[in-house]
């Protein structure tokens, strides 16, 4: 079927990765002190003269580029709105409902199952362009960038003893392709349900954005970080094991699940 | 919704959001003061709801915490969307009928941004007197005095209602540039940037609070905008 190869050939998706990779650029720019150390003054009186400019600054750089404030700051400035860019390959499907919906409702078979098949394959699609992005972006980094601390902290746990300490770029990998591309792909199944039932695409965007920041204020109201979704996406800096990190996923596709359910009974047969 | 009806929702979501707001800034709080063991005053509260960004100083900001921005992010972006509604639900072919009858594009735009205005004020007036009459009646002792506290309170809900206004004109003409998608994209970006350049240049306030005379900078750069966007509404034009 011809439509298929619009899935890929998806303007929103070069979109937010392009997008993703410059903002976590932008954000680690500003975040990581980089910026202060281009532009600090360095005839200040409480540094020592006698040190030529350029030798403070490489020990400037060295302090700076880690692992742990590379990942860190990256994802520093860009975190509010980061749903917004996860979300945005979503609206190809929306492109794509409008297309058919009038005239599939009534003619193809099993309508329902077809837009639940539909909405996973973009999810995939969306999950994987991202996840590859990050890679790209981490790999690039890990030719500048060294370990500094020996325990990155909870999420490390399934992994061996030590695993961190030897390979650093690993366990980074190992983060993006479990709890980065489960994440993204139930934030974007979430948003395809959303496009059954929006009309606009500025709906879509806002109701998962909105969603995202109730669980972050929800999860610290009720002092329960299991709830936050942006807990996520800081796997690399938080006390859950790994099999605990994944609860805000799990609710929310519950979420997504139930939102299916409503819809299903509303089906034209 | 019309008149009175839709006033009293923006007055209830905007106190909802105030209290829940206010609620998960105390949290943090009292967290802090049963750690370190130390008092507690009602500019705290302040400072860490509209972002005191001196981390050096004030030990109870407890440093660059991404979720601190969180709160103020989601009202400056909840108030743009409030305000942004009355363009953003119609879409564009609805308003070439404004622009069939009415004379210039000044009166199209100035019809097409009136309704939001009046929403934004109204929800952003009554977020910052929730937030005033929650923290005048808890519990906890003035750092200064109830004067001083006041004054500040009218000035950072006079810098906040005019930021948010240059903005969400500014983002009107964005919305007839760049279509629905776009708008949302710069809404989150400018905000995001705006947060950027505050935390990396802090003396440099454009909405977070800092010492001495903080709120002139703010309304000059506030003032630029609406400057900007009254000469747009001037020379751009109006296109499907």
């Amino acid at each position: 079927m011809s439509i298929r190869k619009f899935r890929y050939k998806n303007k929103y998706l070069a979109a937010s990765m392009i997008l993703l990779t410059v903002s976590m650029l932008i954000s680690w720019f500003f975040a990581s002190n980089f910026f202060e150390i281009l532009t600090m003054d360095y005839t200040a009186p409480d540094l020592d003269q006698s040190i030529p400019k350029s030798t403070i600054q490489k020990s400037f750089l060295e302090s700076i580029l880690t692992w742990e404030n590379f990942v860190d700051s990256s994802m520093y400035h860009m975190i509010d709105f980061l749903p917004v860019l996860v979300v945005l390959p979503m609206l190809g499907f929306f492109d794509e409902f409008q297309l058919y919906h009038a005239y599939g409702r009534s003619r193809i078979q099993h309508f329902f199952k077809y837009q639940v098949q539909t909405i996973s394959i973009y999810s995939v699609i969306s999950a994987c362009a991202l996840c590859l992005a990050l890679t790209c972006l981490y790999s690039i980094a890990g030719l500048f960038v060294v370990r500094s601390i020996d325990d990155i902290g909870g999420y490390a746990s399934i992994l061996p003893a030590n695993f961190y300490q030897s390979s650093p770029f690993l366990f980074f990998l190992f983060m993006i392709w479990t709890i980065y591309f489960v994440s993204f792909f139930v934030l974007n199944f979430l948003a395809g349900t959303f496009v059954i039932f929006c009309h606009r695409k500025w709906q879509v965007l806002i109701l998962t954005m909105f969603i995202c920041f109730g669980s972050g204020i929800l999860s610290n109201i009720a002092s329960f970080p299991a709830l936050n979704y942006y807990g996520t996406y800081l796997a690399f800096n938080t006390e859950f094991t790994t099999l605990q990190a994944f609860t805000p996923i799990f609710i929310f596709m519950m979420l997504a699940c139930v939102i299916l359910f409503i819809l299903r009974r509303r089906e034209v047969k | 919704m019309k008149g009175y009806q839709k006033i009293c929702f923006l007055f209830l979501t905007a106190v909802l959001l105030a209290s829940v707001s206010y609620v998960y800034v105390s949290n943090n709080l009292f967290q802090y003061s049963v750690a370190t063991n130390s008092q507690l005053y009602k500019e705290y509260f302040v400072h860490k709801l509209f972002i005191f960004p001196d981390y050096t100083r004030l030990d109870y900001m407890e440093g660059k915490n991404v979720f601190d921005l969180m709160p103020f992010y989601f009202f400056l972006l909840s108030a743009i969307v409030v305000g942004a509604l009355s363009f953003l639900s119609r879409g564009k072919v609805y308003f070439q009928y404004y622009a069939a009858r009415l004379k210039t594009s000044r009166r199209l735009f100035s019809r097409m941004m009136q309704k939001g205005t009046y929403d934004l004020v109204v929800f952003s007036l009554s977020y910052h007197m929730a937030i005033i009459c929650l923290i005048v009646y808890n519990t906890f002792n003035y750092q200064e005095d109830s004067q001083t506290f006041l004054l500040q309170m009218v000035l950072l809900l006079i810098i906040h209602t005019l930021f948010l206004l240059a903005l969400y004109r500014f983002l009107f003409f964005v919305y007839l540039m760049l279509d629905d998608v776009g708008f949302v994209l710069m809404l989150v970006g400018v905000l995001a940037i705006i947060f950027m350049i505050n935390l990396t240049f802090p003396s440099l306030s454009i909405i977070f609070i800092w010492h001495d005379l903080h709120w002139v900078i703010s309304i000059i750069f506030s003032g630029i905008i609406l400057l900007l966007t009254q000469f747009m509404t001037i020379f751009m034009p109006f296109h499907l």
